[in-house]
């Protein structure tokens, strides 16, 4: 790219953006209200965005584009914070995103740190959130013309990339991995056949024709999985017992980390292959090659859960950049801000920013906003989270085992959630003995369907 | 309430399909939930259909070919004739092959011409496999046999444009009309029989001798499981009705550049049966029934 061209214009882009910042009380209001409630969902799994999105599409209706799609997106990226409180707190990642903050953010809350941890997370979310924005409202033309780049072909060797990346990275040894890899992809296989549509290794029972429900494998194998573990282990008391002290909190490589992953989740953000997730697994594979202390990951490193929360939220406001300027939904969630913009009238498109420059710099604002109410009410609300991860094993069992059911059967809308949560959990229980970790597992199960859609378009394209 | 749409946001059926269910909302008093379940061309989305409680919480809108081609071609877990309730057509898609702008090709013939010398090495991008515009280009090369084309099945037409601009097929099935009026698309061909009014120059497949392959599919069908009490069915479609009516939603359907073709649950039911059996002798004629 020819440097000297591109910097007048990031000047007067810049200068525009400075002018179009929103000062409008109501519109803040409004972020406010959608980060809130984005969070509140986000903590309860199995309930996630689409639902506490759709139950605001009316309201959004009424509104104009900017506050309506700011209140929408607040839910989005709010929902994501909310994922980390759990994962963090009670072992329940809500969402895939929230798994790679899972590996540190856990032993750091049993070892008593969990507090620390999530105002660490919030933090780290904050940086990842706020430099993607800003990068967005600058770069995003440039770079969403990236995302056109990468086929099929190429899209289908990136979610390979990650997974070997995760294979060879993760703890447990590359041979055990890569079982779990192929285990994630065979689990992915069930239900309807993404390209054919029709139905495979269902074996005419219900509790297959919808496929593994995501959101019972992820409460299956983290909460249940957890819960199972201790509790079989009737000579340990509880999780927290056992938990060994926390290694030491460097700030200077733990913000170092963040920021690597800032960079990794904005790129991956635009890449539109399972940006999220992708991004905080490979966010966490790179800080532990990185560390000079290799072996405090999985057991609290504050780096392995900076980088990962910087990078999924880095990712999540990068993933704007495909939807505002090609017009192209990554996620259900974006699917469903596209269908509010083209009702408010906004097309979007490579165009966007010049016919309608208002709306595209406020958005990016409107972000940043919301990115810097989440800090404060994360911060604000750390303490209050942390002291109820320091309720009794006894007390806290009954609520993960509820909420994992529960989030189960919302997740899959019927029976089947629970039960393959259930099995998930067995299942969770054995890995474990097999010393494998589920990690691998996930992500090969979210990027299945995908890496086969992408590997089938690419053979139909040369053969 | 659900909607469950068979295509991914940001094609024709699904911005028809929400317009709908907007004004439906309003009628209703209720929130209507809309669901993409784009995979398998909408036989997925028919499928769940089929399988959901039969209270009239849960609809489905699809093309009309997750009901007549797709089950002709694919084993699927439904009876399009039986399990299903048709309650509304609320318009017929008339997909146009779009190419980039700076393509070599800058018409129909040529495009074809060039066809021929690739000897079936050229890509087209499709929303889906047996999506009504991938078969009519089937039917295009069962009429012609020097043509063929590499398909590359898309979870819809905006992945299928993506990969277009990004260069990785060279052309798309199906292009959303506010690109190609920015310039961003070219429209080569209109995938349809009937010709949308916001694209009077350019060729339908009856301009070019080939045979359209069958209105049933291109339509939008809005449905309902069986067994729904019929007291429910009156008032969903009464408020669907309203809403297919209103201003909103026919400016919506120019938008996607779909005809307006509406029709009532008896009128919609007859449709179907009919078009399912147009459908036999249409593939038949073109070879591709089993």
């Amino acid at each position: 790219m020819d440097v000297s061209a591109v910097d007048p214009s990031l000047a007067s882009q810049a200068w525009a953006a400075l002018c179009a910042f929103p000062l409008s009380p109501s519109l803040w209001l409004l972020v406010f209200i959608g980060v809130f409630a984005g969070m509140a969902v986000g903590v309860l799994p199995g309930f996630g965005p689409p639902a506490a999105m759709a139950l605001l599409f009316p309201l959004v209706y009424t509104l104009d584009p900017l506050p309506g799609i700011s209140l929408l997106a607040g839910i989005f990226y709010g929902a994501k914070y909310g994922g980390a409180v759990t994962s963090i707190l009670m072992g329940i990642p809500g969402e895939a995103d929230a798994v790679a903050t899972l590996f540190e953010g856990r032993p750091l809350a049993l070892a008593g740190k969990a507090k620390q941890a999530l105002a660490a997370a919030t933090l780290a979310s904050f940086t990842g959130g706020t430099l993607a924005c800003l990068g967005m409202a600058l770069l995003a033309p440039a770079l969403s013309r990236a995302a056109l780049f990468f086929g099929p072909s190429g899209r289908a060797a990136v979610m390979a990339g990650a997974l070997a990346l995760v294979a060879f990275t993760s703890p447990g040894g590359a041979r055990r991995n890569l079982c779990m890899i192929f285990l994630g992809l065979a689990l992915a296989l069930p239900g309807m056949d993404p390209v054919y549509g029709t139905a495979r290794l269902t074996f005419g029972s219900p509790l297959l024709s919808g496929g593994v429900e995501l959101t019972a494998l992820l409460l299956g194998l983290f909460g249940l999985g957890d819960l199972l573990n201790a509790l079989l282990q009737p000579e340990r008391r509880g999780p927290e017992q056992e938990a060994p002290a926390a290694p030491p909190l460097r700030r200077l490589s733990a913000a170092m980390a963040a920021l690597r992953g800032t960079l990794l989740g904005f790129l991956t953000g635009l890449v539109p292959c399972g940006a999220g997730v992708t991004a905080s697994f490979a966010s966490h594979a790179l800080e532990k090659r990185l560390s000079r202390h290799p072996e405090d990951f999985g057991r609290g490193a504050w780096e392995g859960l900076a980088g990962p929360e910087a990078s999924n939220n880095a990712a999540a406001m990068a993933s704007f950049a495909p939807l505002l300027l090609l017009g192209l939904p990554t996620n259900p969630i974006m699917a469903a801000l596209l269908g509010a913009l083209t009702v408010m009238g906004v097309v979007p498109g490579p165009s966007l920013p010049q016919e309608q420059p208002d709306f595209y710099q406020g958005f990016f604002f409107c972000l940043i906003i919301g990115n810097m109410l989440l800090l404060a009410m994360g911060l604000g609300l750390a303490g209050f989270w942390a002291r109820l991860a320091r309720l009794p094993f006894r007390l806290l069992w009954p609520v993960i085992l509820l909420l994992c059911l529960t989030g189960s059967y919302v997740g899959a809308d019927g029976l089947a959630g629970p039960v393959q949560c259930l099995a998930f959990g067995l299942l969770a229980v054995f890995l474990k003995r097999q010393g494998c970790s589920p990690a691998p597992l996930v992500l090969a199960f979210v990027l299945g369907p995908r890496l086969e859609t992408h590997l089938l378009q690419t053979l139909f394209s040369y053969w | 309430m659900r909607l469950i749409v068979a295509f991914s946001p940001g094609s024709a059926l699904d911005g028809a399909a929400r317009a709908l269910a907007r004004g439906a909302e309003k009628e209703l008093g209720v929130d209507i939930i809309v669901q993409n379940t784009a995979s398998g061309a909408g036989t997925t989305a028919v499928a769940q259909l089929a399988k959901a409680r039969a209270d009239g919480s849960c609809l489905a809108a699809c093309a009309g070919n997750a009901l007549i081609f797709l089950p002709r071609r694919n084993p699927v877990s439904y009876d399009p004739l039986r399990d299903v309730e048709p309650l509304l057509v609320f318009g017929q898609a008339s997909p146009v092959l779009v190419t980039r702008p700076d393509a070599p090709w800058r018409d129909m013939a040529s495009f074809l011409e060039a066809t021929r010398k690739s000897r079936g090495s050229m890509r087209i991008g499709i929303p889906g496999l047996g999506s009504p515009s991938h078969t009519a280009l089937v039917m295009m090369t069962a009429k012609d046999p020097s043509l063929s084309w590499r398909f590359i099945p898309f979870g819809g037409p905006g992945e299928a444009e993506t990969a277009l601009l990004g260069g990785h097929v060279d052309a798309a099935a199906s292009g959303a009309l506010p690109r190609i009026r920015q310039g961003q698309l070219f429209p080569l061909m209109i995938l349809a029989g009937t010709r949308p009014v916001t694209l009077p120059q350019v060729p339908t497949l009856a301009d070019g001798g080939f045979a359209d392959p069958g209105r049933g599919d291109a339509s939008f069908f809005l449905l309902a499981p069986k067994n729904v009490p019929e007291e429910t069915l009156n008032r969903l479609c009464a408020a669907f009705e309203k809403a297919a009516g209103s201003e909103d939603f026919l400016k919506t359907l120019e938008h996607f550049s779909v005809a307006p073709v509406l029709k009532a649950r008896e009128e919609a039911k007859a449709f179907l049966s009919e078009a399912w059996a147009e459908e036999d002798a249409t593939l038949k004629a073109a070879g591709l029934s089993r």
